[in-house]
């Protein structure tokens, strides 16, 4: 078999075939493994969204910098490298860099918490807390309206809620 | 069952002509991720693969009002095959620009279609014709509730589901209806609804072509917001902002339709080209069917046989390729294309979809 040089640095073995499609035209090209990385990272929406979110992760104002040395322990990723891939690594990088994803969240949605649907799966205690929010909010309203039979009525399964939160961690 | 009858099966939001002439179709996406894992990128090829098996067990166990997932991976797809793919929006070009360890399962209609490793571990979409988002989304929950039995999601009470991109953190749900407005642009009132929407968090953008072109005047209009809105909050949203278009729309329409003669000239001159060219490069051939159907709607032209939507897939490179089953120049796809509307235009059945 011939060996095929990798069509981007033109030195080592190209390994893989990557198709790259833009509105509907595929082009392809042979890559070695270390390009085909780059290729994938960075160019398959050249310079639109990985920019967006750099600009994001790098605005003024945001905390970090003193923990750059900080891994997160799930996927090994530094928050360094997280900006400059504009991607979090996994699920554990939200709480290894939590002040700079919190920060980064408020700049991108609005700075609310989330609100929605909850796996049922290990769930159960949050959605027990999301419904007993639910219902403060509600029981605040039927008093401000003094409607207090109604707000007996919560009450009573506001504390029937409590009552079941035993001991449970988030 | 191989890839290739998979894909030649007519997709349901493609063959099923809504009852909404100017919403093409609704999509609903959902982002979800393995807890125990890192996302794709940082995965090795071992345990992309690895997770590439457990997701497309689970999906394939999974069943939802009779519509059985069938997992395909991306390895064993031609190039052609991945392209028609994501011209017909079952698979996004990011995951076709990826290796092995990917794919997508997809049900026996296409409604369905869930990408394995992509930026997340599943992203879950449902695409319906009309607008129809309370149906997209309830089938998209229920699929997600069936994966939610066999799999732990990566979840935070404050941050809700958690995502490769933070800009899906939240509900995770991306929800965007595809829309005809020709009038809107002819009126030259797009830059008004544009500006119009941004506050909102929702974002509009032409669906085909390059840069600020929104080829054929088909648009997409999406939530940006995922963290804070509930799931139904952001598709009463989407709902509204799209009825709201489809009036102004309606609206610039009427207008048109006042100075009546140079709108009927306009359509019929597309559909004369249409019928008759025998070289049509791609941009043209959008504005042409465009204006065609923009003729259908108002009364002016004798309607198709085939939908709209599938007529603007057919002409995009994959689809011509697809149907005529070669790799074809650029001039040879011009030509092809020219062929393919002067059937379609002459009533003439072309076989497929």
């Amino acid at each position: 078999m011939n060996q095929l040089l990798c069509q981007n640095c033109q030195q080592r073995e190209a390994a893989v075939r990557v198709t790259k499609i833009e509105n509907g035209q595929a082009t392809q090209m042979n890559l070695c493994k270390e390009c085909a990385r780059q290729y994938h990272n960075v160019k398959v929406f050249p310079g639109m969204v990985s920019d967006f979110m750099q600009a994001m992760f790098t605005l003024k104002g945001a905390p970090g910098g003193q923990q750059s040395a900080a891994r997160c322990p799930v996927c090994g990723l530094t928050f360094a490298q997280i900006q400059k891939a504009g991607r979090v690594g996994c699920s554990h990088c939200y709480e290894t860099f939590e002040p700079q994803m919190d920060f980064l969240l408020r700049r991108l949605h609005g700075g609310s918490r989330h609100v929605g649907k909850v796996p049922r799966r290990g769930g159960g205690n949050i959605r027990r807390q999301n419904e007993m929010r639910a219902l403060k909010a509600e029981l605040q309203e039927l008093v401000r309206r003094e409607a207090f039979e109604e707000a007996a009525v919560l009450r009573d399964r506001l504390r029937a809620l409590e009552a079941v939160k035993g001991g449970e961690n988030e | 069952m191989n890839v290739a009858e998979v894909l030649a099966r007519r997709s349901h939001w493609l063959t099923e002509q809504g009852r909404n002439v100017i919403v093409l179709s609704t999509r609903v996406r959902l982002a979800r991720n393995l807890a125990d894992r890192p996302f794709p990128s940082a995965l090795s090829p071992e345990m992309t693969e690895q997770t590439e098996k457990e997701i497309a067990a689970a999906l394939e166990a999974a069943e939802t009002e009779g519509q059985r997932l069938r997992y395909l991976p991306l390895k064993d797809m031609s190039d052609m095959e991945k392209t028609a793919l994501v011209e017909k929006h079952l698979i996004s070009p990011a995951l076709a620009a990826l290796g092995a360890g990917r794919g997508v399962a997809l049900s026996p209609d296409h409604r369905l279609a869930v990408m394995v490793n992509e930026e997340d571990h599943i992203r879950l979409q449902v695409i319906l014709p009309d607008s129809r988002l309370q149906e997209a989304f309830q089938v998209a929950d229920q699929l997600d509730d069936a994966l939610e039995d066999k799999l732990d999601f990566a979840f935070r009470e404050r941050c809700g589901y958690l995502t490769a991109c933070p800009t899906n953190v939240g509900t995770g749900m991306r929800v965007s209806t595809m829309m005809h407005l020709p009038a809107l642009v002819m009126t030259k009132q797009m830059q008004q609804v544009l500006n119009a929407l941004s506050p909102l968090g929702l974002a509009i953008r032409g669906l085909y072509g390059e840069g600020s072109k929104a080829w054929g005047n088909i648009f997409q209009i999406s939530n940006q917001v995922t963290l804070g809105k509930s799931e139904e909050d952001t598709l009463v949203n989407i709902e509204a902002v799209t009825e709201q278009i489809c009036e102004l729309e309606n609206h610039a329409r009427q207008m048109m339709l006042a100075g009546h003669s140079t709108l009927e000239d306009k359509v019929w001159r597309a559909r004369g080209l249409l019928q008759n060219a025998r070289i049509m490069p791609v941009e043209e051939a959008f504005r042409l069917v465009s204006e065609d159907r923009l003729g259908v709607d108002t009364g002016f032209l004798p309607p198709l046989r085939e939908s709209f939507a599938s007529l603007l897939l057919n002409l995009l490179p994959a689809g011509l390729r697809y149907r005529g089953g070669t790799e074809l120049t650029d001039e040879q796809l011009n030509e092809a294309r020219a062929a393919y509307l002067r059937q379609a235009t002459l009533g003439i059945s072309t076989g497929t979809e």
